[in-house]
C-alpha cells in the first residue's frame, strides 16, 4: 500500500517535470524569434550574419538604433500612433453606442442585425481594396491619415460592435432600470452607469482595435505613398531598398512589435478575454 | 418599461450608416468592377465586358493553382495549429505554477501582426540564421528555406503555425476552463482512467469550442497575404502564389483592376460560405 503511494508520487513528479519541460520548450519557440529580433537590433555589424549565429548578448551597441532613426526619421512610427489612436477613439464611440442599442432595445430582427454586422468582419480585404483605391482617389484621401482612419474604423467596427454587445448583454439590467425609474434618461444611464461598468470589456476591445490598426498592411500599402506611410509599410519597403542590413531591419522590427508586447504584458487578462470572447462565453 | 421607438435608431444608426457606406458599398462596387475591363495603366477607361473576367479565370492556370494552394494551406496550417494548440491547452489546464508567464509569452506571436511576423521569420530564414544552424547541428545540411519551390511553402506554413498556434491554445484553454469540476469528480468516483476522461468527457465537451476556433482560423487563413508577401512575394517563380496575393499583384502591379476584382470575389464567396457556417454555429450556441 505504502509503496504504491510512493511510486505514484514519483510518477507524478516525473510527469510534472515532463509537462514543464514541454511547456518551456514551447514557450522558448514562441518567444525566440522576437528575442532574436530585439537582440539583432543591438548587435555590432559583424555579428549580424555571423556563423554560428550570435544568440547571446556579447557586444551590445545602440548604433543601429541611432542610424535607423536618423536615416528614416520617426515619421512612420508617428503615423502609426496617430492612425491607430484616432481609429480606436472613433471605433469605441460609434461601436459602443451601436452595441448598447443592439443589447438593450427590443425590436424585430435585432439578433439578425447583430450577426449581420459580425459577418462584415469576415470579408477578405482584397475584395474591397480596389473600390477603396478608386473612391479614395476620387476624394483625394490617398496618402492621408484621415483616409486610413476612416477605413480602419470600418474594418474594426463589426468585431467591436458584436463583442461589446455580448459584454453589455452580460451586465445586469436592474441598475440601469432603477436609475431610469429615478428619472435618469437613457442616454445618461448609458454614460454614467453602463460605460463605467463596462471598462474591462471596453479596454480589451480598444486594445484590439489599436493593435489591428497598428498591424494592418495590405490596405495601407495601396492607399499610402509617402506622407501617411505606417510602420508595417516602412518595414516592408526597407526589405527591397536597402538589401540585407539586418541590424537596421531589426530596429524597425523591434519598433513594430513593441506596443503589442507591452500591452500583452500589461493587460494580459483583458486580452485573453477579448481573444476568446467569440468562442467561449463568460 | 416603455421607451421611445426612435431610441435604438439613435444608438445604432451612426454605426449602421458607417458600415453601409464603407463596407457594403465597396463590396457592391467591387462586384460591379469585376464586370468591367478597367486597366489603370491605360488611363482608367471603363469597358463593360460582362462575365468575361470570370470566364478568363477558368483558363487561368496560375489562378487555379493559387486557389488550390490556398485550400491546401488552410487545411495544413489549421490542422497543425489545432493539434499543437490542443496539446498545449491540455498541459496548461493543469494546476501548475507560472501559468501566467506561459500565457503572456504565448500572447506575443498573436499580437504582433502577420506582416511583422513574416518579416521576423525572414530574418531567421537567412542562410546564416538560427534555423539553418539548427539544421546543421542535427546534420541536415544546407536548407534553402525560401529559395526552393518545395521548401518555401513549408517555411510559410511554419511561420503561420508559429503565429497562430498560441491563439488556438488560448481559445481552447478558455474552453477547458468552462468545463465544471464536478464532471471530472464524478468520473473519477466512477473509476474512469485519465485517458477515458480525456476521450469521453474532455474532448466531447470541448468540441463546440474547437469548431468555432477552427472556423475563425480557417476564415483568416483563406485570406493569407502578409506573411507570403514579405517572405517570398509569391516566389520562387509562382510557387507560393495564393489567391489574395495573385489578385493583389494583378490589381496593383499589372493595374488590371477589373480582373483582380473578379478574382477577389471568388475568394469572397468562399469566405462568405465558411463564415455562414461559423455564424450558424454561434447562433445555435446562443439558443
Amino acid at each position: 500500500m505504502k509503496s504504491t503511494r510512493l511510486s505514484k508520487s514519483l510518477a507524478q513528479r516525473i510527469e510534472d517535470l515532463l509537462v514543464y519541460g514541454f511547456l518551456t520548450v514551447a514557450s522558448i519557440l514562441a518567444a525566440f524569434p522576437l528575442y532574436y529580433t530585439i537582440l539583432t537590433s543591438l548587435k555590432i555589424p559583424k555579428d549580424w550574419m555571423a556563423w554560428p549565429p550570435v544568440i547571446l548578448p556579447t557586444q551590445i551597441t545602440l548604433d543601429n538604433w541611432s542610424w535607423t532613426i536618423w536615416y528614416y526619421g520617426l515619421q512612420p512610427f508617428r503615423n502609426s500612433i496617430i492612425i491607430a489612436s484616432l481609429t480606436t477613439v472613433l471605433t469605441v464611440t460609434l461601436g459602443s453606442l451601436a452595441a448598447y442599442g443592439l443589447a438593450r432595445f427590443d425590436f424585430r430582427g435585432r439578433d439578425n442585425l447583430a450577426f449581420w454586422i459580425l459577418s462584415l468582419r469576415m470579408f477578405p480585404p482584397i475584395a474591397v481594396v480596389v473600390p477603396y483605391f478608386l473612391m479614395f482617389r476620387a476624394l483625394g484621401l490617398i496618402d492621408t491619415h484621415m483616409g486610413l482612419i476612416i477605413l480602419y474604423t470600418a474594418t474594426n467596427l463589426p468585431f467591436f460592435v458584436y463583442m461589446m454587445r455580448e459584454f453589455f448583454l452580460e451586465l445586469p439590467k436592474d441598475i440601469e432600470e432603477a436609475a431610469m425609474v429615478d428619472g435618469c434618461s437613457v442616454l445618461s444611464a448609458f454614460r454614467h452607469i453602463v460605460i463605467p461598468l463596462s471598462v474591462p470589456g471596453l479596454v480589451a476591445l480598444a486594445v484590439f482595435c489599436y493593435i489591428f490598426s497598428w498591424n494592418e498592411f495590405m490596405l495601407a500599402s495601396v492607399l499610402t505613398r509617402s506622407e501617411a506611410v505606417t510602420l508595417p509599410l516602412n518595414v516592408a519597403q526597407m526589405q527591397c531598398t536597402r538589401g540585407i542590413e539586418f541590424g537596421y531591419i531589426a530596429v524597425l522590427g523591434t519598433l513594430s512589435i513593441l506596443p503589442a508586447m507591452v500591452l500583452a504584458v500589461a493587460i494580459q487578462k483583458y486580452i485573453v478575454r477579448g481573444l476568446t470572447l467569440g468562442a467561449v462565453k463568460g | 418599461m416603455k421607451r421611445k421607438p426612435s431610441f435604438p435608431l439613435f444608438f445604432i444608426g451612426p454605426a449602421l450608416i458607417y458600415l453601409l457606406a464603407l463596407i457594403l458599398f465597396p463590396l457592391a462596387f467591387s462586384l460591379v468592377v469585376s464586370f468591367y475591363r478597367l486597366d489603370l495603366a491605360a488611363g482608367a477607361v471603363w469597358e463593360f465586358v460582362g462575365s468575361a473576367n470570370y470566364a478568363a479565370l477558368l483558363d487561368d492556370d496560375t489562378f487555379q493553382i493559387s486557389l488550390l494552394r490556398t485550400g491546401l494551406f488552410v487545411v495544413s496550417a489549421v490542422s497543425l495549429e489545432l493539434t499543437a494548440g490542443l496539446i498545449l491547452a491540455l498541459l496548461l489546464n493543469r494546476e501548475i505554477r507560472g501559468k501566467r508567464i506561459f500565457r503572456v509569452v504565448f500572447l506575443f506571436p498573436v499580437m504582433i501582426g502577420s506582416l511583422v511576423a513574416g518579416f521576423i521569420w525572414r530574418l531567421l530564414y537567412h542562410s546564416n540564421g538560427p534555423p539553418s544552424y539548427f539544421a546543421f547541428l542535427v546534420g541536415v545540411g544546407q536548407i534553402a528555406w525560401l529559395g526552393s519551390t518545395t521548401i518555401a511553402p513549408v517555411s510559410i506554413i511554419l511561420t503561420d503555425v508559429w503565429q497562430w498556434t498560441p491563439f488556438m491554445m488560448l481559445v481552447l484553454l478558455a474552453g477547458l476552463q468552462t468545463i465544471p469540476h464536478e464532471t471530472y469528480e464524478a468520473a473519477v468516483v466512477d473509476g474512469a482512467s485519465r485517458r477515458q476522461i480525456l476521450r469521453h468527457i474532455t474532448i466531447p465537451m470541448l468540441v463546440p469550442v474547437i469548431v468555432v476556433a477552427v472556423l475563425i482560423r480557417a476564415i483568416d487563413a483563406f485570406k493569407i497575404f502578409d506573411i507570403i508577401y514579405i517572405l517570398t512575394s509569391g516566389g520562387p517563380g509562382t510557387s507560393t502564389y495564393v489567391v489574395s496575393l495573385y489578385a493583389y499583384l494583378v490589381g496593383f502591379k499589372s493595374l488590371n483592376v477589373g480582373y483582380a476584382a473578379a478574382m477577389s470575389y471568388v475568394l469572397n464567396f468562399i469566405v462568405v460560405g465558411v463564415s455562414t457556417i461559423y455564424i450558424r454555429t454561434l447562433r445555435r450556441k446562443e439558443r
